[in-house]
């Protein structure tokens, strides 16, 4: 047995020590914690052998081989744990021939709940409206939106965004264009064709012979003039440009209110 | 060759330690001290014998009041037995047959 290396067994013992916790340094005290963890995780007690292990743990000497008992034991002590945990009780619980059913349906719970966070923070499946982006994107589309991956390489001229306004019925109704503007980037449409800072732009994505005026209806005639994209902000267009309301007719819009980046149509 | 349970060298060394003392009751930390087994090899096996009633365990009041009580072991019968079975038939064979030059492994 240990001779005199505790604290315990080094000084005088007039005081009843109730728990035999040794300072030991941090090392002593990363070994306890973690096997504390391994062995009970947020109950009172662990299984037999666990606590047996975290009992032993009193009798090592050196913060080192208490490091060593505890990392090593933590993988035995952790797994004895899970195997006497409650779910194995509720699983005993189930009669037999229904075990199957609700295994199944347990998994697609979780598979369910683990995609609608997926849908909600990454990738999301947005169904389209409306005509706007005809003809990239047609009524009944159902297009992957990536609503994290545009954060990190932010926008480029092309990409597709939905993102949200008021339009004065809902005051944040989804729409989806094509960026075209960047800040400071200068906009125009004189003649039936969009410029850039002066330049035409290539649209390729376009049907040949697409006119990009100033819009139709009540739109003022004024809307085709030269415009600069603020700080922030994108000029987007749809792709449809007889019947898109876009940026021609309400500005720039805020690049903050981007929620997502087109990847492609799942389904036509 | 099929192996035969109770035979890795781990196992072998675990039953060496207890039949040193095959009545006594052994500690946790003892045997891994013993044996050089760290306490994620030496528990397993502890488990897997007493789990077939070749190991008996109790909680032992420790003798410095205050401490909580420790884990120990001992041999049943047929533990005792096994063991004795397994480290005979091991003890031989890799040193006699295998390598016949080996450095013969010392237990203690």
């Amino acid at each position: 047995m240990s001779a005199g290396t505790g604290p315990l067994d080094a000084g005088r013992s007039d005081d009843p020590v109730d728990h035999p916790e040794p300072a030991g340094g941090a090392a002593a005290r990363a070994a306890r914690a973690l096997l504390t963890w391994a062995v009970r995780g947020r109950s009172a007690h662990g299984t037999e052998w666990g606590e047996a292990m975290l009992r032993e743990l009193d009798e090592v000497d050196g913060g080192r081989q208490r490091l060593r008992w505890a990392v090593s034991g933590a993988w035995t002590a952790w797994r004895d744990r899970l195997r006497h945990l409650p779910e194995s009780r509720m699983i005993a619980a189930v009669p037999r021939p229904l075990r199957p059913v609700v295994s199944v349906l347990a998994t697609f719970l979780v598979t369910l709940g683990a995609l609608t966070l997926v849908n909600h923070v990454a990738l999301s499946v947005s169904y389209i409206p409306s005509g706007s982006m005809e003809p990239t994107l047609a009524i009944g589309d159902r297009v992957l939106v990536d609503r994290i991956g545009f954060r990190i390489t932010g926008l480029e001229y092309g990409d597709i965004v939905t993102f949200t306004r008021d339009d004065g019925v809902s005051t944040d109704k989804t729409f989806i264009k094509r960026v075209v503007g960047l800040p400071g980037d200068v906009m125009s449409c004189a003649g039936g064709h969009l410029t850039r800072n002066g330049d035409p732009v290539d649209e390729s994505y376009l049907p040949a012979g697409t006119v990009t005026a100033a819009g139709v209806g009540e739109r003022p005639a004024a809307d085709c003039q030269p415009v600069t994209v603020p700080d922030g902000e994108i000029f987007v267009l749809g792709d449809h440009r007889e019947i898109s309301i876009d940026s021609r007719t309400f500005g720039s819009v805020r690049e903050d209110a981007v929620e997502g980046r087109v990847l492609g149509t799942i389904w036509s | 060759m099929p192996r035969r349970p109770d035979t890795s060298p781990q196992t072998l060394r675990v039953f060496a330690a207890l039949l040193e003392d095959p009545e006594g009751w052994h500690y946790g930390y003892a045997l891994s001290k013993r044996t050089g087994l760290p306490s994620g090899t030496l528990y397993p096996i502890l488990m897997r014998l007493a789990e077939r009633e070749l190991l008996t365990t109790r909680w032992e009041e420790a003798t410095t009041p205050g401490r909580p009580p420790r884990h120990a072991y001992q041999l049943t019968p047929d533990g005792t037995a096994l063991a004795r079975d397994r480290v005979a038939q091991a003890t031989p064979a890799p040193a006699s047959r295998v390598r016949p030059a080996a450095h013969p492994r010392t237990a203690s």
